[in-house]
């Protein structure tokens, strides 16, 4: 099974690195992120395609879902396929470190957005969403809408993502400050919309005296705001996180009252600026690890959100 | 034998003064990494340790008078930024200001947990700014405006986080948490503060380095 995939990837490997050379001398960036199911990745892999086409680099763009043995496989074909640098949103903080340093091995440079790895000095850059200060800002919007007081329910991503603990221990590290705040369920919808419709909807059977819901992502949010539309209960308050278009809809129909964004889309583009600089100069001219602060969304601010960017 | 046995000794010997060196005062982020103590707790005892040898005077050399930055402010902000401000090495982040001044405090929201105060700061009898009290303090500005940490000294963005709160939690305990809270409006105020600006013509919020109320 694996000798066979592997020799499929030599066949294609082979037929790719001949087609390049022969049409154009141009430096090829693969771009490494999750499933473009969400949204969220997809606009990363986009903001970093166009950026390097711009900069005159061919792009293989290539999807890991989730799978770190997957990814493992990708950083083979890219180093295959002779790219130049690798812009990546990686498959777990430990298990991405050996995919990391194989590249680096054989002198391909990694640009880390995103999530960060647990170790330095292997990547040449880590650009980070700062999630636990994104967490903090949509749990101290949340806190103040709640009047810092009232039952919740708490949607938690899916447990083998970094990011699900991160958005999860930030928002307890603003909530738990406030003792009238009683959490009354804590479940994992994995991410997923419809599994966080059909929670919602068990949780709120046991708990009809909630007032609000703080999700650890926005199609979360949106699978939870659809279940309790149709209980009759808009008056719950929910919180979600990302910044999707999805979310900025309900929220100017006053629907979801808050999001959190992470600029994807900028992320991705300034990655691939400081791999060109790399390339280019020798030097990104940066530290290594990178923190990009989130922003609160609201009605205030909503108009202005497009595609996981301010306008 | 006899010289194993001396090398043992002196390899218990070694051990125990090794073990020995690690009770420190003042450990660094590096030192206290390896010990076994929480992200939490560890930072509560680095920030403990070094918040009157190291983070205030910080603060007072790096400070400027506070009508000074605003109008500077009202002047642009990547300018009163550069004239004034710390910025951490990553686009789009906001600017720090570290300010020292006096005021009088027109009123205060003790009710939330999130308490705090409007200060004239400038003479006008108009609200200049809101300074936070506590318990809970917002946003990581303590954090930030510092220039001797940065984000690459930590482990990641979960340990960097504590830090800051381990620092809004000094500041409420040592600054704020001894205030009259109930005869807060009308007093005078001195203060040296730090807060964060994304955009201008946005609401300044101070998180408070020292205070005192007359």
């Amino acid at each position: 099974m694996k000798f066979s995939r592997f020799l499929l990837s030599v066949a294609a490997t082979a037929a790719l690195l001949a087609a390049p050379i022969a049409a154009s001398a141009a430096d090829l960036m693969a771009v490494i992120t999750p499933s473009h199911d969400n949204p969220f990745f997809k606009s990363e892999a986009e903001g970093a395609s166009l950026r390097a086409k711009e900069l005159g680099y061919d792009v293989i763009v290539l999807v890991h879902d989730d799978d770190p043995n997957k990814q493992s496989e990708l950083f083979d074909t890219a180093i295959a396929r002779g790219a130049k640098a690798i812009i990546l949103d990686n498959a777990g903080a430990d298990a991405t470190v050996a995919a990391v340093k194989k590249a680096k091995d054989a002198g391909i440079p990694s640009f880390l957005i995103d999530r960060e790895i647990k170790e330095t000095g292997i990547a040449v850059s880590q650009i980070v969403s700062n999630n636990y200060q994104g967490a903090q800002l949509g749990a101290e919007e949340f806190v103040r809408l709640m009047g810092e007081k009232g039952n919740y329910v708490e949607l938690v991503g899916r447990e083998a993502d970094t990011n699900a603990g991160i958005r999860s221990s930030g928002y307890h590290d603003i909530i738990d400050q406030y003792p009238d705040m009683k959490m009354v369920a804590q479940q994992s919808a994995n991410w997923s919309q419809t599994e966080a419709f059909e929670k919602m909807e068990s949780i709120l059977q046991a708990n009809p005296d909630i007032k609000g819901v703080i999700s650890g992502n926005d199609t979360m949010a949106m699978g939870a705001w659809a279940a309790l539309k149709a209980a009759g209960r808009d008056d719950i308050i929910v919180v979600g996180f990302d910044g999707s278009n999805d979310v900025r809809d309900s929220i100017l129909e006053g629907g979801i009252k808050a999001t959190v964004l992470q600029p994807a889309y900028r992320q991705a583009q300034w990655a691939v600026e400081q791999a060109h600089d790399y390339l280019t100069k020798g030097s990104t001219g940066k530290d290594e690890k990178q923190l990009m602060d989130c922003v609160l969304i609201t009605i205030d601010n909503a108009p202005k959100l497009e595609t996981f960017a301010l306008k | 034998m006899y010289r194993r046995a001396l090398t043992a000794m002196c390899l218990t010997l070694l051990v125990t003064t090794i073990s020995a060196c690690k009770i420190v005062k003042n450990p660094s982020p590096d030192e206290i990494a390896s010990s076994k103590m929480t992200d939490a707790e560890r930072m509560d005892a680095f920030v403990s340790d070094n918040w009157d040898t190291k983070f205030v005077p910080f603060y007072k050399e790096n400070s400027h008078p506070f009508e000074e930055v605003i109008t500077g402010l009202a002047k642009g902000l990547d300018d009163a930024g550069n004239q004034f401000g710390v910025r951490q090495e990553s686009e789009a982040s906001p600017w720090h200001f570290i300010v020292r001044g006096n005021g009088k405090i027109l009123s205060a929201n003790t009710e939330s947990r999130a308490a705090t105060a409007t200060i004239d700061a400038t003479g006008n009898n108009e609200p200049d700014f809101l300074l936070q009290l506590g318990p809970v303090i917002r946003g990581t500005a303590l954090r930030d405006a510092v220039t001797f940490l940065t984000f690459s000294d930590f482990r990641d963005q979960i340990e960097y986080a504590k830090l800051g709160r381990s620092l809004n939690s000094e500041a409420h305990d040592r600054v704020t948490s001894t205030l009259p809270m109930d005869n807060l409006v009308g007093a005078d105020v001195s203060f040296i503060a730090v807060f964060s600006v994304t955009s201008p013509g946005s609401k300044l919020v101070l998180t408070p380095v020292e205070v005192g109320v007359r």
